[in-house]
C-alpha cells in the first residue's frame, strides 16, 4: 500500500490538480476575440456579398454551429457512459470531459446563431428559389410544387423544427446541470452517493441523448437536403461526436500534463487507454460512415444517390477522398503501435489532426448543399470562429476549477490504474 | 472560485475496497451492492487458488451426473433428426422446404442468421469485455466462447445446405476450376463465406488458446492419477462389498487417456513464465483481431439484404442494427444455459454470481433499446423517405398478413427487455431465464420478419404467404439438438469456466495482497497447476 499513498498525497497536492489563478486568462480572451471576430467577419461577408455568397457563409457558419454543438455533447454522452459501468480508471480523468460536457451552452449559442442568422440572411436577401436559406424546405419559392415536400411536410413545420430544438436543448441542458452539480456538490461534501445519484440519472439521461442526438441530426443536417434520407445518420451523428469530444477532452490532458499538472492522475497507462478510445471510435466513425456510403452506392437509387453524387463533384471530390483518408487511415496507422499510443507528443497531435478531419467531415456533408459552388475564403473564416469561440470557452472553462473529482470514491482505483499488456 | 482542500485521507479511504456486507438481503448473494465505494467481489465463498481449481475441475472430474445421460440422449436424438432432415433435402431437392416464389428464401437463411446472431455473444464477452477490461466476463467468456462456436457450426449448415446442389457448394470459395468460372465478389452472400469463415476461425483460436492453460491443469490432475490404484467388485455386489466377493484392483485406463487426451491438447504447456507472457500477449492480439471480426460478421450478414434495392430491405442502419441485435440475442442464448448450468453444478454460483446475471439483464436490456431504436427509424424514415414502396412495405409487415410475427417481434424485443429496468426483474433467476428465452424467440421473428417482406412481389398478383413445412421446421429443431449436443459435450469434457483467468481476478492475484504475502511470493501461477 505504500505504493498508493505516495501516489495520492502526488496526485492531490494543490499544484497538481489546480491550475493558477487567472490561467489561461489572457488565452481564452484572445481566442473568444478572435473567434467572436471571425464570427462578425462571416456575417459581413456574407451580407455585403451576393445571395449565394450569404449562402456559403451560412454553410460554412453551420458547419462549425454543428460541431461546437456536438463536442460538448459527445462528452455528455461519454460521462453518462462512464457512470453507467462504474468505470474506475477514468475517475481523475472525468472532470475534463465534464468541463468539455459544461460547454453546452455555448454549443446551443451557436445552433440558435444559425436560425438566427438565416433569418438575417432571407430577410437582407431578395426571396426567391435562391434566397440565402440553410433549410430550404423553409423557402415558399424553394419547395413550390414539391411533392416530397407534399409529402414530408408535416415533418418540416417551423413549429415542429423549432419546439424539437427547444426540448433538445432543454434535455441537454438538464442533464449536463445535472451531472455537473453531482460532480462539483461531492467536491465540496464527499458524498459518494452522488455518484450513484450521477449513475441513476445516467441510466434514464442515455435513451433521451440517444434519440435526441439522432433527431438532431436528422433536423440539422439531414434536412439541408430534405429529399435526401439515412437511417444512419443520427449513428453518423453521434460517432462523429465521440470521435470530436474524445479528441478534445485527451488534448487537453495532454496540454495539463505538459503544463506540469495531472501527476499520477493522467499517466502514461491513462494516456493508453484513451488513446484506444479515440482509436475505438474512429474506426466506429469510419465503420458508420462506410456502411452509409456503401450501402446507397452500392444499391444506386436514385434518390439516395443524389446525396452522395453532388458531394462527389468539383472540389467536394477532393474531400470525399482526403476525409477517409484523414480521419481513419491516417489515423489507424499512427496510433496502432502501443508505443506511440502511449506518447503524448504523438497522441496530441492526433488529436489535432483528427479535430481538424472532424470539422471536414461535417464541412463535406453540410457545405456541398451549396449547388455550383466552389471553395470560398469565407469557408475557412466560418468554420474556424466558432471553433475558437468553444476552444476560448473552454480554457476559461478548465481553468475555473480543480482538475480532478476531488472526492470521488474511485479516485483511488484510477490513480493505480495500469494496463498488464 | 471555490478552493477546496483536496482531501488526501477521503483518496486514501477509497484507495481500499471495502467488504460488502454479505448478510444484507438486498444484495442477494453479497454482490448487488450501490455503494459507489465498494467493488462487489467477483468471486465468492471465500475460495483460494485449490478450491477455485478444485471445483472447476471437478466438474470435469467427478462422476456424470445424473441429469446428463437423459439430456444427451434427448439431444443427440434431436440431432439425429436435424440430420435426417438435412440427408432428406439433399435427396430429394429443396422443394420439400415450403419455398416458393415469391418467397424463395425462408427458413433457411433466418435459422442462419439467428445462429450467427447468437454466436456474437462469445467474442464480445473474451474479446469487447476483455479490451474494456470488464473483470466479471472472466467467470463466463469459456461457456459464451464455446456457445459461439456451436453457434457458428449451426449457422454455418444453412447456407451449405441452402444452395439446392449441395455438392456445388465448393464454388462459393475463390477456388479456379477448368472452366475459369470465378465466384461473383460483387455478391454480399461471398462475402459472407469469407466474413463467417474468417470468424469461425479467429473464434475457435482464441477459445482453444485461452483453455491451453486450463488443459494443462487437466493434463496435470489426470496424469497425477494415472498410477492411481482403484479397488472395486462387481457391479452387482451390494454395498459395503461382502469379504468373500473377489476385488480388482486396477489403475483406470481412463485416467490414461485422460492424461494424452488434454495432453495432446496442451501443447507442451508448462506454466512457465515465458509461456504466461507468449499468452498474454497472444490473449490480447486475438482480441484486438476478434473486436472487429464482431462487428464486421454480422454486418456483412446485414448486407445480405441491404444492399439490394427491396423496399424494407435496404436501409442504411441495418449494420448496427443487425450487430446490436446479435448481440443481444447472443447475450439471451448465455443466460438461456448458463442459469440451469448454475443450478446444476455445485460451486458455480461461486463464479456466476447475481451481479454477473445482473450486469448480463443489463447488456440485454441496452442492446434491445438499440434494436428498437433500429425499428423506430426505420419506420420513420420509411414515412420520412417517402417512397410509397418503401411505406407499404413496412405498413405491411406491421398490418399485413404477418402482423403477428411483426408484433411478437416487438414485444420480445423491444419490450420484453424493458422489465431489467426493475431490480426485481434483474434478480429473480427464473424470471431472467424466461425473458432470456423470450428474447430468443423474438430475434427468429425479427429475421422471419424481414423475409416475409418477399411475399409481398411488386405486382399484387404475385403476392404469396410461405408455410413452412415439416422439413422447415425438424430442420430447425435438429439444429437446436445438433448445438446442445455439442454444448452437453462441452460441459462434460473441457473446463466451462476459465480457471486461470478467474483466479487473475481474485484478490489474493494481487501482489498487495495479505493472502499473497501470506503463501510466499510467486504461488500465483504454480496454485494454478495443481
Amino acid at each position: 500500500m505504500s505504493h498508493s499513498h505516495a501516489h495520492a498525497d502526488l496526485a492531490l497536492a494543490p499544484d497538481n490538480v489546480y491550475l493558477s489563478d487567472n490561467a489561461g486568462r489572457s488565452l481564452w480572451m484572445g481566442l473568444g476575440a478572435v473567434g467572436l471576430g471571425l464570427v462578425a467577419v462571416t456575417v459581413l461577408g456574407g451580407i455585403t456579398g451576393d445571395a449565394k455568397t450569404a449562402s456559403i457563409a451560412l454553410h460554412a457558419y453551420h458547419t462549425a454551429a454543428m460541431y461546437v454543438m456536438g463536442i460538448p455533447l459527445g462528452a455528455m454522452g461519454v460521462v453518462m457512459i462512464l457512470h453507467q459501468v462504474n468505470a474506475g480508471w477514468s475517475a481523475t480523468l472525468r472532470r475534463q470531459f465534464e468541463n468539455v460536457m459544461r460547454l453546452m451552452p455555448v454549443g446551443i449559442a451557436a445552433i440558435i446563431g444559425s436560425f438566427v442568422l438565416q433569418a438575417v440572411f432571407v430577410r437582407v436577401f431578395p426571396a426567391g428559389e435562391k434566397a440565402p436559406y440553410l433549410w430550404n424546405w423553409m423557402n415558399p419559392a424553394y419547395i413550390d410544387g414539391d411533392p416530397l415536400y407534399a409529402a414530408k411536410w408535416p415533418y418540416l413545420t417551423l413549429w415542429r423544427f423549432y419546439g424539437c430544438a427547444l426540448l433538445y436543448f432543454a434535455i441537454w441542458m438538464g442533464l449536463s446541470s445535472a451531472l455537473w452539480n453531482y460532480s462539483t456538490r461531492q467536491d465540496a461534501d464527499g458524498d459518494r452517493w452522488h455518484t450513484a445519484r450521477a449513475r441513476k440519472l445516467s441510466a434514464v439521461g442515455l435513451p433521451l441523448f440517444a434519440f435526441t442526438t439522432a433527431f438532431a441530426a436528422f433536423d440539422w443536417v439531414m434536412t439541408l437536403d430534405f429529399h435526401w434520407f439515412s437511417t444512419m445518420f443520427g449513428v453518423w451523428y453521434f460517432a462523429g461526436n465521440m470521435v470530436g469530444c474524445l479528441a478534445t477532452t485527451l488534448l487537453v490532458l495532454v496540454l495539463l500534463r505538459s503544463f506540469g499538472r495531472l501527476h499520477v492522475c493522467f499517466t502514461d497507462e491513462h494516456l493508453h487507454d484513451m488513446s484506444k478510445l479515440l482509436f475505438g471510435f474512429t474506426v466506429f466513425w469510419a465503420y458508420i460512415s462506410f456502411s452509409q456510403y456503401f450501402l446507397i452506392w452500392y444499391a444506386m437509387i436514385p434518390e439516395e444517390t443524389l446525396f452522395f453524387i453532388v458531394r462527389r463533384e468539383g472540389v467536394w471530390n477532393y474531400l470525399a477522398w482526403g476525409v477517409p483518408i484523414g480521419h481513419f487511415i491516417v489515423p489507424f496507422i499512427l496510433l496502432l503501435p502501443r508505443p506511440w499510443r502511449r506518447k503524448r507528443g504523438v497522441v496530441g497531435l492526433m488529436c489535432v489532426w483528427l479535430l481538424a478531419m472532424h470539422a471536414l467531415d461535417y464541412f463535406w456533408f453540410i457545405r456541398p448543399e451549396v449547388k455550383g459552388s466552389g471553395l470560398h475564403w469565407l469557408d475557412a473564416v466560418g468554420v474556424v470562429g466558432p471553433i475558437l469561440v468553444l476552444a476560448g470557452a473552454l480554457v476559461r472553462q478548465v481553468a475555473s476549477g480543480p482538475l480532478v473529482p476531488l472526492k470521488d470514491p474511485r479516485l483511488g482505483e484510477a490513480l493505480g490504474h495500469t494496463n498488464t499488456i | 472560485m471555490t478552493v477546496f482542500q483536496p482531501d488526501r485521507e477521503f483518496a486514501l479511504g477509497r484507495a481500499r475496497p471495502r467488504t460488502p456486507d454479505a448478510h444484507d438481503p438486498s444484495t442477494v448473494d453479497g454482490t448487488l451492492i450501490d455503494d459507489p465505494g465498494v467493488r462487489a467481489p467477483l468471486v465468492l465463498g471465500n475460495r483460494d487458488f485449490r478450491s477455485v481449481t478444485a471445483t472447476i475441475c471437478g466438474w470435469i472430474e467427478d462422476k456424470t451426473p445424473k441429469w446428463w445421460f437423459p439430456a444427451f440422449f434427448i439431444a443427440a436424438n434431436v440431432a439425429g433428426l436435424g440430420t435426417v432432415m438435412i440427408l432428406y433435402l439433399i435427396i430429394t431437392g429443396v422443394g420439400v422446404w415450403g419455398l416458393q416464389i415469391p418467397v424463395a428464401w425462408s427458413w433457411d437463411i433466418t435459422n442462419f442468421v439467428w445462429w450467427v446472431g447468437i454466436g456474437h455473444a462469445g467474442t464480445l464477452i473474451s474479446a469487447i469485455l476483455c479490451l474494456f477490461k470488464q473483470k466479471w466476463r472472466t467467470s463466463i467468456n469459456r461457456f459464451a466462447e464455446a456457445m459461439t462456436i456451436f453457434a457458428v457450426i449451426c449457422a454455418g449448415t444453412f447456407p451449405g445446405i441452402h444452395v439446392g446442389r449441395v455438392w456445388m457448394a465448393w464454388m462459393l470459395f475463390p477456388i479456379p476450376n477448368y472452366n475459369w468460372i470465378w465466384p461473383n465478389f460483387r455478391s454480399p452472400l461471398l462475402w459472407d463465406v469469407f466474413a463467417v469463415g474468417t470468424y469461425f476461425t479467429i473464434s475457435l483460436l482464441f477459445w482453444y488458446m485461452g483453455m491451453i492453460p486450463d488443459l494443462a491443469t487437466m493434463r496435470d490432475r489426470a496424469t497425477a492419477r494415472i498410477d492411481e490404484k482403484v479397488t472395486f467388485g462387481p457391479l452387482w455386489a451390494p454395498h459395503p462389498l461382502p469379504g468373500f466377493i473377489k476385488r480388482l484392483t486396477i489403475t483406470l485406463p481412463a485416467n490414461r487417456i485422460a492424461a494424452y487426451f488434454y495432453g495432446i491438447l496442451a501443447m507442451g504447456w508448462r506454466m512457465s513464465s515465458r509461456h504466461w507472457w507468449n499468452y498474454e500477449k497472444a490473449y490480447i492480439l486475438l482480441a484486438g483481431m476478434s473486436t472487429p471480426l464482431v462487428l464486421s460478421v454480422h454486418s456483412v450478414v446485414s448486407f445480405d439484404f441491404a444492399v439490394s434495392i427491396l423496399p424494407g430491405w435496404h436501409t442504411t442502419i441495418f449494420p448496427p442494427y443487425f450487430v446490436a441485435g446479435a448481440i443481444f440475442s447472443g447475450f439471451a442464448m448465455v443466460l438461456t444455459l448458463l442459469i440451469p448450468a448454475r443450478a446444476l453444478y455445485p460451486g458455480m454460483k461461486d463464479f456466476v454470481t447475481a451481479r454477473t446475471i445482473e450486469n448480463m439483464c443489463k447488456i440485454i436490456t441496452v442492446t434491445g433499446s438499440m434494436v428498437g431504436f433500429a425499428y423506430m427509424m426505420e419506420f420513420f424514415i420509411a414515412w420520412y423517405g417517402a417512397n410509397p414502396n418503401e411505406k407499404e412495405a413496412f405498413l405491411i409487415r406491421a398490418f399485413g398478413p404477418y402482423w403477428w410475427a411483426y408484433w411478437i417481434m416487438v414485444t420480445c424485443n423491444v419490450v420484453s427487455p424493458q422489465v431489467f429496468w426493475f431490480k426485481w426483474a434483474r434478480t429473480s433467476i427464473p424470471f431472467i431465464f424466461l425473458i432470456s428465452i423470450v428474447v430468443n424467440i423474438g430475434m427468429w421473428f425479427e429475421r422471419y420478419v424481414i423475409l416475409t417482406t418477399l411475399s409481398h412481389d411488386f405486382l399484387t398478383s404475385s403476392w404469396g404467404y410461405f408455410s413452412p413445412t415439416w422439413v422447415d421446421i425438424f430442420t430447425f429443431v435438429g439444429s437446436l439438438g445438433i448445438f446442445t449436443t455439442l454444448f452437453l459435450l462441452f460441459m462434460r469434457f473441457l473446463p466451462m469456466l476459465a480457471i486461470s483467468e478467474v483466479k487473475n481476478v481474485m484478490p489474493q492475484a494481487d501482489p498487495h495482497h495479505p493472502m499473497y504475502h501470506g503463501h510466499g511470493h510467486g504461488n500465483g501461477h504454480q496454485n494454478g497447476g495443481h
